[in-house]
């Protein structure tokens, strides 16, 4: 069907094969979507190995970049979390640079967007709830329970106060992943099909290409912004579980 | 020599660390607030789909099917209101 249509906006969320590897049953192949996590991540890596591999006190723009950026993500950290934070630091800043680069590798066309998954946007907020859940845990002992029962609620209110608690906990993760994917996932349909219309309306399709101008540079902000937004999130569940009585 | 280089550093850094500090209570409050509005979108929806979840799991498990699901999905509804009302208190904090 899909083929039969040159303009099919959803194409570009495909899956495809590169390297089919099967072990014991499981597929593990190595797919688009895992090669532009390689670039994603070959591009962090070049950008910080030429940007600090000449330390000048007056920096060019590559270490001018990486520094700002570091900084960026450790102004944040002290900001949500505080001193505590500065141990979770690495994996806050990896996080950031590999969901930033994927939003925006996503945004060149013929490119894949990884974060459009949900699969894979739900992995890391699987992970950071789980992780953030044990280190609740470990700083505070069982006392970490306590941010299912609020001090100041009657006993007799318990029962209903503390399911919705739970509820509200447990929804973190999904409102995290979900709401990285949906932006990516509706933001990269809709240049698909203002595009497709540019196509089919021919001579009057300077409208919609003018539309789409804009609004690809409304996406490039989302794919700075949502990346922030899932790092300030993340920073602010660590911060719930290093300080739970805020 | 190094007594009289000794004095502009220091009051240099004197204006870098007042530069700094102001720059970054000026910053503070500005993320923290954006970062919680942005919350706010999906909060709803997510707490509603786990108390779905749960209310199915629950069912499911028990045979009980629509009496869990209504009973979770107010309980995730609530939840969900409950996360929001939250976000705007924080957001009033500040």
């Amino acid at each position: 069907m899909a083929a039969d249509n040159p303009i099919d906006p959803i194409h570009q969320f495909e899956i495809s094969k590169i390297a089919p590897i099967q072990i014991g049953g499981v597929d593990i192949s190595f797919t688009n979507s895992s090669l532009f996590m390689v670039f994603a991540i070959s591009a962090v890596f070049l950008l910080f190995t030429l940007g600090l591999s000449k330390k000048s006190i007056i920096p060019n723009r590559m270490q001018m970049l990486s520094e700002m950026s570091y900084n960026f993500i450790a102004n944040m950290l002290r900001d949500q979390v505080g001193d505590q934070g500065r141990a979770y630091f690495p994996f806050i800043f990896s996080l950031f640079l590999f969901i930033f680069f994927c939003n925006f590798i996503g945004l060149i066309p013929y490119t894949f967007t990884v974060t459009s998954h949900l699969i894979v946007t739900f992995a890391f907020a699987a992970l950071i709830f789980l992780a953030v859940t044990i280190i609740g845990f470990v700083k505070n002992g069982l006392g970490y329970l306590r941010i299912f029962y609020p001090s100041g609620i009657p006993v007799y209110l318990a029962p209903l106060i503390v399911p919705i608690e739970i509820i509200s906990y447990l929804s973190k993760p999904i409102s995290l992943s979900v709401r990285l994917c949906a932006n990516m996932l509706a933001g990269h349909s809709i240049l698909k099909i203002f595009a497709g219309f540019t196509v089919m309306l021919g001579f009057l399709g300077f409208a919609p290409l003018v539309f789409l101008v804009v609004l690809y540079a409304l996406e490039t902000l989302i794919a700075a912004l949502q990346a922030y937004i899932f790092t300030i999130l993340t920073c602010i569940y660590l911060n719930d579980a290093l300080h739970p009585d805020h | 020599m190094s007594d009289t280089n000794h004095k502009p550093p220091t009051d240099l850094k004197e204006k870098i660390d007042q530069a700094k500090s102001k720059y970054i209570s000026n910053k503070k409050n500005e993320t923290k607030s954006f970062g919680k509005v942005m919350k706010v979108v999906v909060e709803i929806v997510a707490a509603m789909a786990v108390g779905l979840g749960i209310g199915i799991l629950i069912d499911n498990y028990f045979e009980t099917r629509p009496i869990f699901i209504i009973v979770f999905f107010l309980l995730g509804s609530a939840a969900g209101i409950l996360n929001v009302f939250r976000v705007a208190k924080s957001l009033q904090k500040n």
